[in-house]
């Protein structure tokens, strides 16, 4: 160990040094709080509880929400000469932990009966005031050393049981689950799949379905998040009448499952868990 | 190293005395729950955390039998596992309380305390608790469907004449007794008492040679022998190997292709009930479940984890045919074939006699005493 350590922490030291500075000004800028905001839509519309949605997927088919909720984390402002700084999360004891956001897009009213009360739209947090951020990066989900907590032994927003699944052992990253005119329920949970281990040894996992979610454009004080749910379901019918093959109506992160890959595709994720590019139809702009 | 461990000891020893010195005031320690294991068990495995009392299985059997637990109200833990049943339904594979058709077949409950995992291919629900779980939130298939109904669970439970006592007397340090960590950890005090240990079988192992009849133990021959070869999975006390005691090690679970399927020949099984593949994405896991229990299989059928074999007479020409050829339908493919198939699961023959021999053996693990004991019987009637 010290044969490391020592080069290491040489290594280290100005790298520390850099950040304390960073932490009281970032070459004298002022840090600023900023609030990275979030809109689910169905193309130019508020994705709400109280509507129905039509012409979605292959079959345009007409869904109402259900459930929308979502982890994200890293939330990084990247400026016009590619300096990146993450935001340092407002630790507000309900939305916002570490590094870690859980988003909330349903009020629990009119046909989101599976939800909650409360709703988390944006991530707040600081990072140096510039003038030039032009791009933002986040993550979808937590990282793998935190996806197998108890959530009844974990603080918020870890602890909320609805994004817990215990047939996975380990979290649901992304929860958005809509109804059709065909399926009561047409379910997309993004999670780690394919998971062994105990907590007392950790966990692998096949699919890891860590995914990155990288913007350019984004400008923090004029832009938007677009999460929009008709580009997620483009390619999927959702009238489909499940079959003995797949019976369940959406995807649950299976890694055979039919309908995922289309659906982990908008995340820039392979249906193994592994990065591809990331097309434009449901993460965009405004 | 050094200076690690010797901080380590610091650390024991301010535990140790903060301990001397600040047991709880006012509570004397619980007593040890008083076990009331069939001759030659040994205690099962508890979880830290949720030490067996009296009272919490008091508390799981009202719950386990209760409709209150789902989310619409129409269905209990005891729906799909009925006491005359030892605590399995009698159908190929059953319904959630929302109308989803469930893929896997509902198990038997005896002597559940001392398997190494649960449900029927799950590495990693390692006790009771994390299983419980699984049945009250599954969203697809729903079955108790208590995801967006808990809170609404809950209230109906504390507006209860009778629970408001019984959570207070199982969870006394608990400010909110009536929780779902209280539920799951009551349900699974009460599984852990549902043991089976007084079949004609058990008798026998205990000394009474009386206890089974001649072709019982011929048929128990044939099981532990080198012709049927039964006794390689189906092994000790509870004839399976996922096993699990107090002072047992966590074992490494072990999980079987018994060649009844073969979608692809490659060793697809049906694409909603693939086995562990589903937990390791790894191919030569497919069709891979684990071995259940024997303990009261005549009163479990249908067998197998889809409930697709319907009596015990087909379950061993089943194995004596080394497989099953699907020859039609969705599911057509010859199981004989699975390249995953373990491979004691091979042909073999066996005369009328010695598949009634064995049969009369497999009837020998029936437990009436369990089954009509009214410690495991419905609180509410």
């Amino acid at each position: 160990m010290n044969a490391v350590w020592k080069p290491l922490s040489r290594a280290l030291l100005p790298a520390l040094l850099l950040a304390a500075q960073g932490c009281g000004g970032d070459d004298d800028v002022e840090s600023k709080t900023y609030a990275v905001r979030f809109s689910p839509q169905v193309r130019q519309e508020a994705l709400t509880c109280a509507t129905s949605f039509t012409d979605i997927g292959t079959s345009r088919g007409v869904i109402e929400l259900l459930d929308f909720r979502m982890y994200v984390r890293d939330v990084t402002l990247i400026r016009a000469n590619g300096e990146r700084h993450a935001l340092k999360l407002a630790q507000d004891g309900e939305w916002q932990r570490d590094a870690i956001a859980l988003l909330d897009f349903e009020d629990g009213t009119g046909t989101c009966r599976t939800g909650s009360p409360g709703t988390h739209r944006e991530v707040t947090g600081t990072a140096p005031a510039h003038d030039d951020y032009t791009g933002l990066e986040f993550k979808v989900g937590l990282p793998p050393d935190r996806n197998h907590l108890d959530v009844e032994a974990e603080a918020a927003p870890l602890d909320v049981r609805d994004m817990w699944w215990s047939w996975q052992g380990g979290y649901k990253f992304v929860k958005l689950d809509i109804r059709s005119q065909q399926n009561a329920t047409y379910y997309f949970h993004l999670g780690a799949s394919g998971c062994q281990g105990s907590n007392a040894d950790g966990y692998t996992c096949g699919a890891a379905n860590q995914a990155t979610i990288a913007l350019d454009g984004f400008d923090p004080e004029t832009n938007q998040v677009v999460l929009d749910v008709a580009g997620l379901l483009s390619e999927l019918d959702v009238n489909r009448t499940p079959t003995g093959s797949d019976m369940m109506p959406g995807c649950m992160s299976g890694p055979t499952d039919p309908e995922c890959p289309p659906l982990l595709s908008q995340f820039g994720l392979n249906a193994d868990g592994t990065p591809k590019a990331l097309p434009k139809t449901f993460f965009k702009v405004r | 190293m050094s200076s690690r461990a010797g901080k380590l000891s610091v650390v024991v020893a301010l535990v140790s005395a903060a301990g001397c010195g600040g047991d709880a005031p006012g509570r004397p320690a619980p007593p040890p729950y008083a076990w009331s294991l069939p001759v030659g068990f040994p205690e099962p495995f508890v979880p830290e955390d949720n030490p067996m009392s009296a009272e919490k299985v008091e508390l799981g059997r009202h719950l386990f039998y209760d409709a209150r637990l789902s989310g619409n109200g129409t269905m209990a833990c005891a729906s799909c596992h009925e006491q005359a049943r030892a605590f399995s339904d009698g159908k190929a594979t059953p319904t959630g309380s929302t109308g989803d058709h469930v893929a896997r077949n509902s198990p038997g409950l005896a002597n559940v305390a001392y398997l190494s995992t649960y449900t029927w291919a799950n590495p990693l629900l390692e006790t009771l608790e994390s299983q419980a779980l699984v049945p009250l939130f599954n969203e697809f298939p729903t079955e108790l469907g208590l995801t967006p109904k808990l809170e609404e669970a809950l209230e109906r439970l504390r507006g209860d004449a009778r629970y408001p006592e019984l959570f207070r007397a199982a969870f006394p340090d608990a400010q909110e007794p009536v929780s779902q960590g209280s539920l799951v950890k009551a349900l699974a005090s009460f599984q852990r008492t549902l043991l089976s240990g007084s079949s004609p079988y058990d008798r026998y192992l205990q000394g009474d040679n009386a206890a089974l009849s001649r072709s019982a133990r011929r048929g128990m021959e044939l099981f532990f022998g080198e012709r049927a070869e039964c006794y390689h999975c189906h092994s000790g006390r509870h004839l399976s190997n996922s096993f699990r005691a107090k002072d047992t090690k966590p074992q490494v679970a072990q999980f079987f292709n018994t060649g009844l399927y073969d979608l692809d020949g490659k060793g697809a099984y049906p694409p909603d009930n693939p086995g562990l593949f589903e937990f390791t994405h790894d191919a030569l896991d497919h069709g891979r479940f684990r071995v259940p229990q024997l303990r009261n299989v005549e009163l479990t059928a249908p067998y197998m984890h889809d409930g697709s074999i319907p009596t015990l007479e087909a379950v061993i020409d089943h194995y004596t045919s080394g497989g099953r050829n699907v020859t039609e339908g969705p599911l057509a493919g010859d199981g004989r074939n699975n390249p995953n198939k373990d491979p004691l699961v091979r042909p073999f023959e066996l005369s009328d006699e010695e598949k009634q021999d064995l049969i009369a053996f497999l009837k020998s693990l029936t437990d009436t005493d369990f089954t009509t004991d009214p410690r495991f019987s419905n609180p509410w009637k």
